[in-house]
């Protein structure tokens, strides 16, 4: 912290805002990188992923067979120019680009090409498909767009959509589990297992389980199709190499020989296959073929022999990410081992729930699997429509294949569905636990809540609903990846996190790393071990490859040698590599031992300093774990490695706006992070060009006078949310109990928390037509229109277009627009049904081009509608701190306290907010906005910068002195309504609020008569239209208890259902008793009078007319149609 | 004895602020004065306003709020009828006045100032001082706002673009004794803290004589910071700060829309005007 005595403006005060930048901030593309630079390898890479890895596709009952040639994605067009993001927003349509394709179709040596837009694939915004790709703020501007637009979503149907990142297990990487629900697999299984998630170039991945049986043998458990099945893993060693049982046996026992039972499972489980007489290698495979040629038909010719086929199943199924059987072979050897080490308690089971374990889940990764399998759908689509055309026309093989390709649909549709719902729709699953939930909408509530969107990560639908708390524990391994403070309460707490700000997730597949001969150097032995080995070895593993083992006492000098040249970028050894020494455990515990390292894609990285190079360091969630990193300069060791970089690194971009956030009880933080996300903010700039289904905005905007660093390195303050209010803690008048908050009238007068909301409406004129003829032609379409045949306007507030004027006020049964329906020859009027008075902000005619008639009128249209929504008694305000509150009044300025220096409060909250919540950065930053303030100065509220000998209060305080005010903050103040002095100092001071998007307006709910369910009499449900709220059975009970029989009756009869009914005192129904007249009941005088007559006693002289609840009277109707009589008795 | 009368002694006279002292009453009168002076005193502002054209980026509401907070010249407010009580059906001349803006942005930007708004009365007129002109809102190229605005009569109680000050406060006027026994019994560096020990320099330490004296009470802001030094040295007894009772320090900024005096004034006679309310009043009742 600066010296007291030099006051001078920080780095947080750069002028900065209100400019148009020249560069957009680092950190804002840094936080869609994921999803951007994901994307931005689908667009590179998905086509000749597809490409290297198809087979033509074969049109059954012929001999014609088709395959894809080239693929080209383009950028997005509309009518033969280029569309750019702002015509879809505004329009409601999709960002899209055509999807060229060569097509070829083979009959024995003829073929033909077919080069067609094969379907329309939506672009991310700001990828290198995207026309905004690379363009300076300023270009940004002329585009329509936010200066600083950063992309990352899909625009949908004109909204905003986002694939959420997803946490998924880690990628190449042998875990252990016990779950009991394993052992009911089958007689044999215990719930012992291990797996390895295992990903094929195209990110598509395949994860191998190891089950241990209870007479020590293991089997493997593939996933084909979203079936299991279940192999012995002694069939696939054998059928993976040439091996000898001998080979196998001393490759697992490596020289463990005083575990008796880890010799006699290997013992057992080699004896066990014995029985099936399968010896050689070609046995085994043809044994697998057999097996499992119909159930992988995609990838078994039929001329394949069932060695081939046992072929396929091991390139295809099993470890796939490696590509020769020796390795697959070594690998599966080690995962045994795990496994066996695992049984016998030799290591610990892995914590599948910790970040450790995990990866991301990226959306062009995603995307890349559905688009590999959707151009797969397609060929085979294509196929069978050729076949089903053929059967008709068998002259020329051309035909039905061009009529074929016609009708076959948007190969992207059921992407664009995947956007817009969320939903997957995918024959293999893809290997995911959830089929929905995968998008979300990037709300722009504010800038805050739309920049959380890119940063959350998700841990799966399937945990949402777990009855167990495991998955939403925040582990010590999760420190500095995820943030600790930003998730919500409730529902997804812990599931649904948000990345730190440094954390990274390496998008870019490299390929094999080829530091083997380094590890060689460095002492890395490749020998197989004898049965009797005599020193320790740690198993080494690189991207899940076995690539040999180290002697223990080594192992250490080659980590840090490696991490030297890793992070100098030397040898050939990237600088993203995760190496982690897992050492021996004496004690048993601790995580199976090996050098684990891992150079692959979708990892959580981050930033440390590596105090013995001196330089920034990657370092990945599995190899944190087994590092000495110090947190501040303090709390470095002998043994420490590593440095943080700043403290405030793990925390996510939501998180480090809080200010002061050290000085707040941890909840509180969590709090702030979920109503920084629902504050009536300013979420972007171009509200003309926006045509959001609602959009808030506040009218006089402040940056907070105290700010932290996060807030200037994500330059939020050209995005502000709130406004820097006089504070005043006291209890006065007792309109600020229970959190509720004073505001002083003239403050609101002045423009304290104005705001206005904006709605969109899409109309088409043809929606409001009466008739459902087809209207084909541009002649037969409705159109937006007023003028009527006599020259004279039809409805006279409305415009000769049809279309209220901008600016014009509209109130609840006032015309919205008026709609000329050219087969009916008449005008209709729609009218405004909403209770709330309105403002038209604006109109946007979206007809696509030349689709009408430049002589009539627009076809469709958006109205923008604009609410008022200055703070109303009720409305929600809070400040940085997780401290809420309602309006509770209005406050007369001259009634308000007043200070010396004639300052009156903004706002009045009760000193009871504090006690219990210890929200005390609240408090620093009251003092501390005073002095900034006073001396003209933007105050770092960093979290973190001030300690125990250094303390906040005392260079806020001096400051404060200097000014001439009181240390702590504290002011006599008076009284406005006496005009004398409060016995106590009063704390006065600044805290920035915010507004909070929940309002009275949108949630008043108030009746006395209003519509009713028709069988039971009883007032409906339902704020919209106009229902009661339920007094329930809860409410019910707290009345019986305060004995106010009274009001029970007024509440549940009275106000609800009381009517009146006739009952015959004779025979005490109510059913009986009818209304009618002499002449119906046949008495033959022609009186009209009506009478209530019981038709059970044939007379009305004992019908008597009484009070009962409505459903009183269905429920004795309801009780006859079971044959049950009630009868009342009546005194 | 002769009954005691308020007496009114002005310490400090600006443009736009002035200070003075009120003795020889109670906080119930200054606090009168006080309230009246923020929400009963009439001025000028606006109050109805009819868009034209609007095509800048702040909406309708937005522009009307702005132009109503806006000062107006209102040492003539007198003239003016509250609209309510005016003999007119809508507005006339003699409970409003109008004001035309039309600008239209033919460069790159363009900030519409108070200096557009063009009054069609001479004695209500947005204020100005110097080149310090308040912005309503900046245009960009081609952008147009054409508008009228009628200004009415009012009170702060009503709208607080009524009132016509900034900052209207009094305080209780500060009296503060040292125990110069006690003062004289410490030692030089001890006196000196003391006296530093004030953030607004009430005190002051006097080389020559090694007296600390009360230079300015007027300054006190009552922080108590002398106090907890005189705590700190063991000398609880070493200063009083308290306050004269029946003196009242007021001070009276004003908006620019009248001069502090004329606000002072204004409160003043209508605080006459309601008590002579209440004596006619109450004579009516006694009479009855």
């Amino acid at each position: 912290m600066p010296e007291t005595d030099n006051i001078k403006k920080t780095r947080l005060d750069d002028g900065s805002h209100n400019k148009t930048p020249d560069s957009i901030p680092q950190k804002w593309i840094d936080s869609v990188a994921p999803h951007v630079d994901s994307f931005n390898w689908f667009l590179a890479n998905s086509v000749r992923l597809y490409l290297n890895n198809s087979a033509p596709t074969k049109v059954l009952d012929s001999n014609i067979e088709l395959f894809v040639e080239s693929m080209t994605i383009g950028k997005p067009v509309l009518d033969g120019k280029p569309m750019y993001p702002h015509i879809c927003r505004q329009m409601g349509i999709t960002y899209e680009a055509p999807l060229l394709a060569k097509l070829v179709f083979r009959q024995d040596a003829n073929q033909f090409t077919v080069e067609r837009i094969i379907g329309k694939m939506p672009i991310m915004v700001k990828s290198t498909h995207c026309h905004l790709h690379g363009m300076s703020p300023k270009e940004l501007v002329a585009h329509y767009e936010e200066d600083t637009e950063v992309g990352g979503y899909f625009i949908i149907n004109g909204n905003e959509k986002i694939i959420r990142l997803l946490n998924t297990s880690r990628r190449h990487d042998i875990v252990s589990y016990i779950r009991p629900s394993l052992s009911r697999m089958g007689a044999q299984y215990t719930p012992y297992a291990v797996s390895m998630k295992c990903v094929r170039p195209d990110q598509t991945t395949q994860t191998l389980h190891l089950h241990y049986c209870r007479d020590g043998s293991v089997s493997a458990r593939i996933i084909i199709k979203r079936k299991e099945y279940l192999i012995p893993v002694a069939l696939l060693l054998k059928a993976l190499v040439d091996t000898s049982d001998r080979e196998i046996y001393g490759r697992i026992v490596q020289g463990d020989t005083e575990h008796s039972m880890l010799l006699d499972a290997v013992e057992i489980m080699l004896r066990e296959f014995k029985k099936k007489a399968l010896y050689s290698r070609e046995q085994c495979l043809s044994h697998l073929g057999s097996g499992f040629r119909l159930i992988m038909r995609e990838f078994v010719d039929a001329e394949m022999d069932d060695i081939e086929a046992g072929q396929a199943l091991l390139d295809n199924f099993v470890l796939v990410h490696l590509s020769t059987h020796r390795d697959k072979f070594n690998t599966l050897i080690l995962m045994v081992r795990k496994l066996y080490a695992l049984v016998q308690g030799r290591c610990s089971v892995d914590n599948l729930d910790s970040v450790m374990n995990h990866e991301v889940l990226l959306p062009g990764h995603l995307w890349n699997s559905m688009f590999q399998e959707r151009v797969r759908m397609y060929c085979y689509g294509l196929s069978s429509l050729i076949r089903k055309f053929n059967a008709k026309n068998t002259k020329s093989w051309e035909t039905p294949i061009k009529k074929a390709c016609e009708s076959v649909p948007d190969l992207c549709q059921k992407m664009k569905t995947f956007l817009s719902t969320g939903n997957l729709t995918s024959e293999s699953g893809l290997d995911l636990m959830q089929a929905s939930g995968f998008t979300v909408i990037a709300d722009k509530l504010n800038y805050l809540r739309y920049m959380s969107h890119f940063q959350c990560i998700h841990r799966g639908a399937f945990f949402a609903e777990m009855k167990t708390t495991l998955p939403r524990k925040l582990l010590p391994e999760a420190w500095g990846f995820v943030c600790p403070v930003h998730t919500p309460d409730g529902g997804p707490c812990g599931l649904l996190n948000h990345l730190a700000v440094t954390c990274k997730v390496p998008i870019d597949v490299k390929g094999r790393v080829d530091i083997e001969d380094l590890l060689s150097t460095l002492g890395l032995t490749n020998t197989v071990p004898s049965i009797h080995a005599s020193i320790r070895h740690l198993d080494v593993m690189l991207d899940g490859r076995y690539v040999g083992k180290v002697a223990e006492n080594i192992a250490e000098d080659l980590v840090s040698k490696l991490r030297f040249y890793k992070v100098k970028g030397l040898q050939g050894v990237p600088r993203d590599l995760e190496i982690a020494h897992v050492p021996y455990n004496s004690t048993g515990g601790g995580r199976f031992p090996g050098i684990f390292m891992f150079s692959g894609p979708a990892r959580f990285t981050r930033p440390v300093r590596n105090l013995l190079v001196g330089e920034e360091e990657m370092i990945g969630s599995f190899e944190q774990v087994y590092m000495n990193i110090a947190c501040m300069e303090g709390d470095r060791r002998a043994n420490s490695t590593h440095q943080e970089i700043l403290p405030t690194n793990i925390l996510s971009a939501v998180a480090t706006m809080t200010p002061f956030s050290d000085f707040n009880q941890s909840p509180r933080n969590m709090y702030q992070c979920q109503m920084g996300k629902q504050t009536m903010g300013t979420p972007l700039s171009a509200y003309p060009y926006r045509c959001d289904n609602k959009l808030y905005r506040i009218q006089n905007p402040q940056m907070p006078l105290v700010r932290t660093f996060g807030q200037h390195d994500y330059a939020v303050n050209n995005y502000p949310t709130g406004a820097n209010a006089i504070v005043a803690v006291i209890s006065y008048t007792g309109y600020d109990m229970e959190d509720a908050m004073i505001i002083n009238k003239s403050s609101y007068e002045r423009g304290f928390g104005h705001g206005s909301v904006y709605k969109t409406e899409y109309v088409d004129a043809s929606s409001l037509a009466e008739t459902n003829e087809l209207r084909s032609t541009p002649q037969t379409k409705c159109y937006f229109h007023n003028v009527g045949l006599n020259g004279q306007l039809h409805e006279p507030s409305l415009d000769e277009d049809g279309l209220p004027a901008v600016g014009q006020l509209i109130k609840e049964g006032d015309p919205l627009y008026c709609v000329y329906d050219p087969i009916a020859k008449q005008f209709s009027v729609k009218k405004y049904k909403t209770n709330e008075e309105c403002y038209i902000d604006d109109i946007l005619v979206i007809d696509p081009h030349n689709a009408h008639d430049q002589k009539v009128g627009p076809e469709h249209v958006v109205i923008k509608l604009r609410y008022n929504r200055n703070p109303v008694i009720g409305d929600k305000f809070s400040s940085r701190h997780g401290q809420k509150g309602v309006l509770s009044q209005l406050w007369p300025q001259i009634d308000m306290p007043f200070s010396e220096s004639g300052m009156t409060p903004d706002v009045i909250i009760n000193p009871h907010a504090f006690p219990s919540r210890m929200t005390i950065g609240m408090l620093v930053e009251s003092m501390a906005a005073k002095s900034g303030a006073l001396h003209g100065v933007f105050h770092d509220a960093t979290p973190f910068r001030f300690n125990e000998k250094e303390r906040a209060v005392d260079y806020f305080g001096e400051q404060l002195i200097k000014a001439g005010y009181n240390y702590y903050g504290n002011e006599p103040l008076y009284s406005g309504i006496s005009g004398q002095e409060f016995h106590a100092d009063i704390y006065l001071g600044v805290v920035y609020y915010q507004r909070l998007r929940h309002m009275v307006k949108d949630k008043f709910q108030v009746r006395s008569n209003g519509p009713i369910n028709s069988l039971t009499q009883q007032p409906i449900k339902g704020r919209k239209k106009g229902g009661g709220i339920r007094f329930g059975e809860m409410e019910r009970d707290s009345m019986l208890a305060h004995g106010t029989a009274f009001l029970l009756n007024d509440r549940l009869y009275n106000c609800s259902d009381r009517s009146t009914a006739c009952v015959c005192s004779r025979c005490g129904s109510i059913l009986a008793p009818i209304s009618v007249t002499g002449t119906e009941r046949g008495e033959g005088t022609m009186s009209t009078d009506r009478v209530d007559y019981c038709r059970n006693c044939q007379t009305d002289q004992d019908v008597k007319v009484v009070d009962i609840p409505a459903v009183f009277k269905y429920l004795t109707a309801e009780l006859a149609a079971m044959n049950l009589k009630s009868t009342l008795t009546i005194k | 004895m002769p009954p005691r009368q308020p007496q009114i002694e002005i310490v400090e006279m600006k443009k736009d602020s002035m200070t003075f002292i009120l003795s020889k009453t109670d906080a119930s009168i200054a606090n009168a004065l006080r309230r009246v002076m923020i929400a009963e005193t009439p001025t000028m502002s606006i109050d109805l306003v009819e868009f034209e054209n609007n095509t800048s980026v702040l909406h309708d509401e937005f522009i009307a709020h702005r132009l109503g907070l806006i000062p107006l010249t209102s040492s003539r407010v007198e003239k003016f009828n509250f609209t309510r009580e005016c003999s007119c059906t809508d507005n006339c001349e003699n409970c409003s006045v109008r004001f035309n803006l039309h600008v239209t942005c033919t460069d790159d930007t363009k900030q519409v100032t108070s200096d557009d708004l063009f009054s069609t009365d001479a004695d209500v007129r947005p204020v100005h001082r110097e080149d310090d002109s308040i912005v309503i809102v900046k245009l960009a190229k081609g952008q147009e706002l054409k508008l009228t605005a009628i200004a009415k009569k009012g009170v702060g109680k009503e709208h607080a673009k009524w009132q016509p000050t900034c900052i209207t406060t009094f305080q209780y006027d500060p009296d503060i004794r040292i125990n110069q026994n006690i003062m004289d019994r410490l030692d030089e560096e001890k006196k000196v803290k003391f006296a530093n020990s004030c953030p607004v320099k009430v005190f002051a330490y006097d080389k020559d004589t090694r007296t600390v004296s009360v230079e300015a009470a007027s300054n006190c802001v009552y922080c108590q910071e002398c106090k907890f030094y005189s705590n700190d040295i063991g000398h609880p007894d070493l200063v009083h700060v308290g306050y004269k009772p029946e003196r009242y320090i007021f001070t009276v900024e004003s908006s620019g829309s009248l001069e502090p005096q004329e606000i002072v004034l204004s409160a003043l006679s209508i605080l006459k005007t309601k008590l002579a309310h209440v004596h006619e009043n109450l004579k009516n009742e006694v009479d009855f």
